[in-house]
């Protein structure tokens, strides 16, 4: 009966022209969700002759997943260094607010020159004492502004660990689905949650996602650690409490494995953990030495030796509680920056004799450099005014230069940490680049643009009112037959 | 932009306002940069230059910092040069008056006030101040370098010259006696007991609280000079020693010969302390030249690390007002392209 046959034909051909208006309106209803793929419904004409929609497929081309996953791996990771970087550069060496170690030294080094000019009166070694103190003030922020850069860092650390765990077990699950379901249903929706999961992912940790068969995903970190195999792996992070300088922190552990912070030879390249990490142990680290050695060399060059320079050294207008001697060149005391301090025997604030700058012997009566008591004594003011230009050891820990002077010490501590800065700045310029170009072309092969999805319609529109028509022309016909019959 | 027809809606949206937003952060940026005349954010424009930055500011500093210690150090000499200057004409007043006595019994009152009244006034010129140092003190800067000769009861000078005068002639300087002292005998007082009166240690121990060592200070980098004189110079002591003979030593009451004998040793001494003064005044001349030259090398090199600080730091404003009108003009183009991509819709079509 071929009536028959075309009437269900046109049937059939209507079935598939709202389906795939219903996709239509899942594509419209989507359009703003960045993750969204555009959903193709594929209609193939069956064995007996009648279209039907085979699979639901997603457009788009894989290969640009896998770069816009890497670009987002290290545009957070850059992100997090840039952001620490910068908190700390603006809180220690804003060349514009004079209130870096470099200008409080210099500072301090025009009060001594100051006093030295005029040794007889007290006010300018007063003026003195209150720029050492400045000094001392801005060296333990410096290491509390580091000890905190770490801290943070650590913090952001356990965060990413929760986050990618949380991540992890909602990709198995999808995942799960997904492998259960392909073949046998419309599993598109899954695959674009998994990908949203992926690309979170990637913004924690450095990752490498190879396929396997029936939908099926393997994660691996950039370091070549397993994260998701079937079932997600456990990453575990213990905080410290105490990052202060000297104090290591602990190692991310993927399934007992360090992955990042510490030692190891699976450490992750890219992401906010990988970054993270960077700024505790690295940046935070040096930082950490820096500020030490700017403390100990502070210590050194106004250290006394008396009056004929033979008398063990001990340190004079700059100490810490417990000193008993001036620490050696050419090496960092962890902890040293957060303890210095002004020595009290020559601070007027408490109790102490501010003579003792111009005269010597703050480290005891015996280191008195002022033998006759003059007032007129310039040379030892003399002296600790240059000291801060003469040239001394610094530890290599601090990554700058490491025979200078004090005040070079200063500079180029500064320097680095802009110099750090203004690398991560402009890596994360790139990186964010590429990742707003990786989502362009995303979004370009496999986004949902209205205009097409209206086109579309519009042509699902004629195929419905052809199909209809159809029927109706059939059902006449039909009329028509039973009418005669009759 | 140009593949309008497949890019994704979402994308489109994202892009255009993540275009729009740098575009702003730098027209901020220029305007900030317009307005302070300075690049934003040095350190992060310079990055290990910024250690340059810093370096040159705390080189400003010091330099700044070591012309205003010049500027107290010229002070003080100033005072030491005007002092000395005070001196000298005390000195040249004195010298004058005694040769006029050597010659005429009748100015022999006259030179005695002269000489009186010179002690006093050495004594106020030498405890001159300057911002609190004694400028001739030498290194023992906070104490007046002598005392008042004449005050009351006499202080140590005045009656260590008693004691001496006694114990050579047997009699004080008022006794009437004096008039039997030979010549011989004031001659070989002058030379002997007199004399070391004015030399170490009876000097440090009855006429002068200063210290033989002048203060010092640097001037530049590298220069340091003596930045004050001291009242143990050879000059003030042979002039004291001269006016003390001629004052104090009951001069009135001598016979014509041993006053003879007095006065010109007095006059030897002045003289001599005039060489002494002009050298000493040379020497201070000397390093208030030293002080202002180093000063104009100072402002020099103050001039040079501003520019050098003006190279790393400052923006070309006309550089800085093109990009800001090009950047005004692009975000305008993507205010008008965004809208015009906007309304370009098959909906309104159908």
């Amino acid at each position: 009966m071929v009536l028959g046959v075309g009437l269900n034909a046109a049937r059939a051909g209507l079935q598939v022209a709202s389906d795939q208006l219903a996709l239509v309106s899942r594509n419209v209803a989507r359009m703003g969700d960045p993750t969204a793929t555009r959903k193709v419904a594929q209609a193939v004409t069956g064995a007996v002759g009648y279209v039907h929609v085979s699979q639901i497929a997603r457009a788009g081309a894989p290969g640009l997943v896998d770069a816009l996953l890497a670009a987002s791996s290290s545009a957070s990771g850059e992100q997090v260094r840039t952001d620490a970087l910068t908190r700390l550069a603006t809180s220690l060496v804003d060349p514009d607010q004079g209130q870096s170690p470099s200008a409080l030294l210099g500072r301090l080094e025009s009060a001594l020159k100051l006093a030295a000019a005029n040794p007889t009166q007290d006010a300018a070694a007063r003026a003195a004492i209150t720029a050492a103190k400045d000094v001392s003030a801005a060296i333990n922020q410096g290491a509390a502004a580091a000890t905190a850069a770490r801290q943070d860092a650590d913090a952001g650390m356990a965060q990413s660990v929760d986050r990618l765990n949380e991540l992890l077990s909602r990709f198995e699950a999808v995942n799960r689905e997904i492998v259960t379901k392909s073949g046998s249903a419309d599993v598109t929706d899954q695959l674009d949650a998994r990908d949203g999961l992926l690309q979170d992912i990637a913004q924690e940790i450095g990752i490498r996602v190879v396929p396997r068969s029936h939908g099926d995903v393997a994660i691996y970190t950039d370091s070549g650690i397993t994260l998701f195999e079937t079932t997600a792996r456990s990453i575990s992070f213990a905080p410290t409490a105490d990052l202060s300088s000297g104090q290591p922190g602990n190692a991310v552990l993927i399934d007992g494995v360090p992955a990042a912070g510490g030692s190891g030879t699976m450490m992750v390249q890219s992401g906010r953990i990988a970054a993270h990490a960077a700024v505790r142990d690295d940046i935070g680290a040096t930082v950490q030495a820096q500020y030490d050695e700017l403390a100990r060399g502070l210590v050194e060059a106004f250290a006394e030796t008396g009056p004929a320079g033979t008398l063990p050294k001990m340190p004079g207008l700059f100490t810490f509680p417990g000193a008993t001697g001036v620490p050696p060149q050419g090496l960092q005391v962890a902890g040293l920056a957060a303890m210095l301090q002004v020595s009290a025997a020559v601070d007027p604030a408490q109790g102490g004799n501010v003579k003792l700058l111009r005269d010597g012997g703050i480290a005891g009566a015996a280191y008195t450099y002022n033998v006759g008591g003059q007032a007129g004594y310039s040379d030892r003011l003399i002296e600790l005014g240059d000291s801060l230009a003469s040239t001394q050891l610094f530890s290599s820990s601090t990554q700058v230069a490491t025979s200078t002077s004090l005040l070079g010490l200063a500079d180029s501590v500064g320097g680095w940490l802009h110099e750090q800065r203004k690398t991560a700045s402009s890596e994360l310029e790139f990186r964010s680049t590429i990742v707003a170009r990786a989502r362009e072309a995303m979004a370009q092969s496999a986004g949902v643009n209205l205009d097409q999805e209206l086109a579309h319609m519009l042509e699902l529109e004629r195929s419905f009112q052809a199909n209809s028509r159809l029927i109706s022309v059939l059902d006449d016909m039909l009329k028509t037959i039973i009418q005669d019959v009759r | 932009m140009a593949a309008i027809s497949s890019i994704g809606a979402a994308s489109l949206n994202v892009g255009a306002s993540e275009l729009l937003l740098t575009l702003k952060a730098d027209l901020n940026k220029a305007q900030r940069e317009l307005s302070s005349g300075r690049i934003d954010d040095p350190g992060l424009t310079l990055g290990y230059r910024t250690a340059e930055v810093l370096r040159i500011r705390v080189d400003d500093l010091r330099l700044s910092t070591t012309r205003d210690a010049n500027a107290l150090i010229t002070g003080r000499l100033d005072v030491v040069q005007a002092g000395l200057s005070d001196v000298t004409e005390v000195a040249e007043g004195y010298s004058s008056a005694l040769l006029t006595a050597r010659d005429s019994e009748n100015a022999l009152l006259p030179v005695i006030s002269t000489a009186r009244s010179g002690i006093s006034a050495l004594n106020d010129r030498l405890n001159a101040t300057h911002d609190g140092v004694f400028v001739f003190a030498g290194q023992n800067s906070d104490a007046p370098p002598t005392s008042d000769y004449f005050a009351e009861p006499p202080g140590a000078a005045r009656q260590a010259v008693a004691a001496a005068f006694v114990a050579a002639f047997g009699m004080t300087q008022d006794d009437p006696a004096v008039a039997t002292i030979p010549p011989a005998a004031m001659s070989a007082f002058l030379a002997g007991p007199f004399a070391d009166l004015f030399a170490d240690p009876a000097w440090g121990q009855n006429w002068s609280a200063a210290s033989d060592d002048n203060m010092t200070s640097r001037i530049s980098s590298s220069e340091t000079i003596e930045t004050s004189a001291s009242a143990n110079h050879t000059s003030v002591r042979k002039l004291t020693a001269s006016m003390v003979m001629v004052a104090d030593l009951g001069l009135d009451g001598m016979s014509a010969e041993t006053r003879r004998v007095v006065l010109n040793a007095a006059s030897a001494g002045a003289s001599e302390s005039l060489g002494d003064l002009a050298r000493l005044r040379g020497e201070v001349g000397d390093r208030q030249a030293r002080v202002t030259s180093a000063s104009s090398r100072l402002d020099i090199q103050i001039s040079f690390t501003k520019t050098e600080l003006g190279k790393l730091e400052d923006v070309d404003a006309a550089e800085a007002a093109t990009r800001a009108i090009g950047l005004l003009q692009r975000i305008e183009a993507a205010y008008s392209l965004t809208s015009r991509i906007m309304s370009l819709s098959l909906l309104n079509a159908i």
